[in-house]
């Protein structure tokens, strides 16, 4: 299931609302930290026994009294969502610990007293020379700069009597959302929350939300958004199971919360042309569009912007603009295009994406198209793609006449190297479909010995027969004695599938004489 | 000695064009193997005629027993036009090859000849001659087995014009290509076939010139 996050801002909110949002935000950190930190011997003690620590046993350690405890912070609106971040701090402070020892404990929120505390010991351990001077100068930036900083206020739920909820004014075509900050002790009274307005919330059958006489935990605040997030909201309204978990943040003075939502399985769209999307040695990502047929259809290169900080979502973008023009099936290469063979000019060293950022593509891809009604991308071995041929698939390194430029020594396929990854990927599939399956015979002393070890078929047959078919018939009822056998393997299952599909087997095997 | 020489060439016309301004001959003969890959200028009836007639020149002299570079210098002769016009002229390659282990080459205008001598490209000395202001290189140098000789067209040079290579398909890519397939047992026939496809291939199935290849290739 893939989700996505609504960044939707709070929008103008009075000088009241803003001190509630503090005000939970800064007891937030602050039951957090107690947590945290009372949590630590247990959570060290984990991280060293080695053993698979479950989320359950991480909730364990919160017992009765540290439950209490967390009352004198006011957070009770907040328990579960505290539990589950604390939780979630531990097993990936256990997981990081694992993996390189030297990682530090993490800490929720730095407050004046600590933040004192640590600065001191910092000195200390620089004056007595433990720390080096670079050292002592990085450790004091990080306090400083973690000092006061309040955390997101996380929502684990989405809900109408708790946590938050969004509620949209048909009339205004506006949403807002309903916050509960506030315990029942400290609940305000006050006339009307939603004067002037007719809200309901969005939630199955839309009930209204009616104004009750009386003390409210809650606030109610309008939201600012663009036009995709507005598409996205009004989706919600007709399947309201689509909003799940949310964060309410603060940045640069203003308020944000940010929205889990799901991606809806929307019906996919039958793709109409196959898209290979490598990596290019000029930098950036190289396309080829195929029809089904096989036939050229477009090429272009997508470079990647200049000193832009998200380069893969920028890249991702553009490549969902092209798929969804061509409606193409995305085609990429597997395990991040290593061992790829991609030559790259020298020139253009350190320019070219890396395979990290080319498997973070293929992963945000993997929503992107979604979204567009688009088939999730297909990802295939990427094994010497920029020496293999697009025409006669002919892999060997004796194709590359220069880093630019590719020529195939079995059939004379020449091109520009920077192309030949995306015509590779984009022609792949149709070369899936087109391969046979290998019967290997061997020809033994009075017979001649047909088998295929991924199916375990075999079948003997004397040698002087020159008509094969009750080899094709045994084969035949193999087959149908499979049905379902390997769906485990999806290697052996792909085989069996296509032979099963042939409209005649003689069709989809071929012969090798061992 | 050389047990058996291997020669093949092939053109293929520009876009669009019925006729092709480029033509081969072979012609073998006891001594050994004699060929002319003839370019003429410009395009259409007119180069092809001027061709033709390179090449029947060339068949006619060599049934006389005349050496490479004489016809070399009669085909020359034998322009109708001089350099100044422009296009009125057939460029050459003039290759023979001898089973008594020897290779004399003739040229006019083509790009250079491309030895491959264990499969690795080798430098061949040319010495230059002019006549009727136009230089003739000529050239020889003794065979060994599985030596290969690549000639092609100066057609051949500007398949990459539309491609966005820094340094185009020229000569010395061509000698790279012809090093990586020439395999053990690959033949004239398949080498100057794969130069022709590469370079339509570069073209984009739509040849802007007159593409030719003539390959020897020296067996066991």
């Amino acid at each position: 299931m893939a989700y996505k996050t609504l960044m939707l801002q709070i929008y103008r909110p009075s000088g009241h609302k803003r001190a509630l949002m503090d005000g939970a935000l800064l007891r937030y950190s602050q039951a957090l930290q107690m947590l945290v930190g009372r949590c630590e011997y247990p959570v060290r003690t984990l991280a060293e026994s080695g053993t698979r620590v479950s989320q359950r046993q991480l909730l364990a350690l919160v017992d009765k009294k540290t439950a209490k405890d967390l009352n004198e912070f006011h957070v009770q609106p907040f328990k579960d969502s505290l539990k589950m971040e604390f939780a979630s701090m531990a097993a990936s402070y256990i997981e990081q610990k694992r993996a390189s020892p030297g990682t530090r404990y993490p800490l929720a929120y730095l407050d004046a007293e600590h933040y004192r505390a640590a600065i001191a010991h910092s000195i200390g351990r620089f004056e007595t020379g433990e720390i080096s001077r670079e050292k002592f100068e990085s450790e004091c930036r990080k306090l400083v700069e973690r000092a006061g900083k309040v955390r997101s206020l996380y929502f684990g739920r989405y809900s109408m009597n708790r946590d938050y909820c969004l509620l949209y004014d048909e009339f205004k075509n506006r949403f807002y959302a309903k916050l509960y900050l506030l315990n029942a002790a400290d609940a305000e009274r006050s006339e009307s929350a939603t004067s002037g307005l007719s809200l309901r919330y969005v939630a199955k059958d839309m009930p209204p939300m009616v104004n009750r006489a009386g003390r409210r935990r809650y606030i109610i605040v309008p939201l600012a958004f663009g036009k995709t997030q507005l598409d996205d909201l009004k989706r919600t309204l007709e399947n309201p199971a689509l909003l799940r978990t949310a964060r309410l943040m603060k940045r640069d003075a203003r308020y944000y919360l940010m929205v889990n939502m799901t991606c809806e399985p929307a019906a996919i769209l039958p793709a109409e042309s196959t898209m290979g999307v490598s990596r290019s040695p000029l930098g950036g990502l190289s396309y080829t569009v195929f029809d089904l047929g096989g036939t050229f259809r477009k090429q272009g290169r997508i470079a990647a912007p200049e000193g832009a900080e998200q380069i893969v979502y920028s890249l991702c973008k553009r490549i969902v603009e092209i798929a969804s023009e061509n409606r193409s099936q995305v085609i990429l290469e597997a395990n991040g295009g290593r061992n790829d063979r991609m030559p790259v000019p020298a020139e253009f060293t350190g320019r070219c994406l890396s395979s990290r950022q080319y498997v973070k593509i293929a992963d945000v891809l993997k929503y992107k198209l979604l979204e567009k009604r688009l088939p999730p991308p297909v990802e295939v071995s990427a094994n010497g793609l920029f020496v293999t041929c697009p025409r006669c698939s002919g892999r060997t390194l004796r194709n590359k006449i220069s880093d630019e430029l590719f020529a195939c020594v079995a059939c004379g396929y020449a091109s520009e190297t920077e192309w030949i990854g995306s015509e590779n990927l984009a022609g792949r599939l149709m070369k899936y479909q087109r391969d046979k399956v290998p019967i290997t015979v061997l020809k033994e002393k009075d017979s001649l010995v047909f088998y295929n070890k991924n199916l375990g078929f075999e079948c003997v047959l004397p040698q002087n027969v020159t008509d094969y078919r009750p080899m094709y018939d045994e084969l035949g009822r193999y087959l149908q004695t499979l049905d379902g056998a390997f769906r485990n393997d999806s290697r052996r299952y792909a085989i069996w599938k296509k032979l099963r599909r042939a409209p005649d087997i003689r069709d989809a095997v071929r012969l090798v004489l061992k | 000695m050389i047990a058996r020489i291997n020669a093949y060439g092939d053109s293929i016309s520009r876009y669009g064009e019925e006729l092709c301004g480029n033509r081969i001959e072979i012609v073998r003969g006891e001594a050994g193997v004699t060929a002319i890959l003839a370019d003429g200028m410009g395009g259409g009836i007119k180069a092809n005629m001027l061709a033709s007639l390179a090449v029947q020149m060339m068949s006619a002299m060599l049934a006389r027993g005349e050496p490479v570079e004489k016809i070399a210098d009669m085909i020359v002769e034998s322009q109708p036009a001089g350099p100044e016009e422009g296009v009125g002229y057939s460029a050459f390659t003039i290759v023979q090859a001898i089973y008594s282990g020897m290779i004399f080459f003739a040229q006019m205008g083509t790009p250079d000849v491309v030895l491959l001598r264990r499969g690795k490209p080798v430098e061949l000395q040319t010495r230059r001659t002019t006549v009727d202001g136009r230089v003739i290189r000529n050239g020889v140098s003794n065979l060994r087995e599985v030596d290969t000789l690549v000639a092609v067209s100066s057609g051949m040079l500007r398949a990459g014009a539309g491609r966005d290579l820094k340094s185009g398909w020229t000569r010395n890519q061509i000698a790279v290509y012809m090093e990586n397939a020439s395999i053990p047992r690959v033949t004239a026939e398949k080498l100057a076939r794969l130069l022709l496809s590469a370079a339509k291939s570069l073209s984009r199935g739509k040849p802007g010139d007159d593409f030719s290849a003539l390959v020897f290739r020296v067996g066991r």
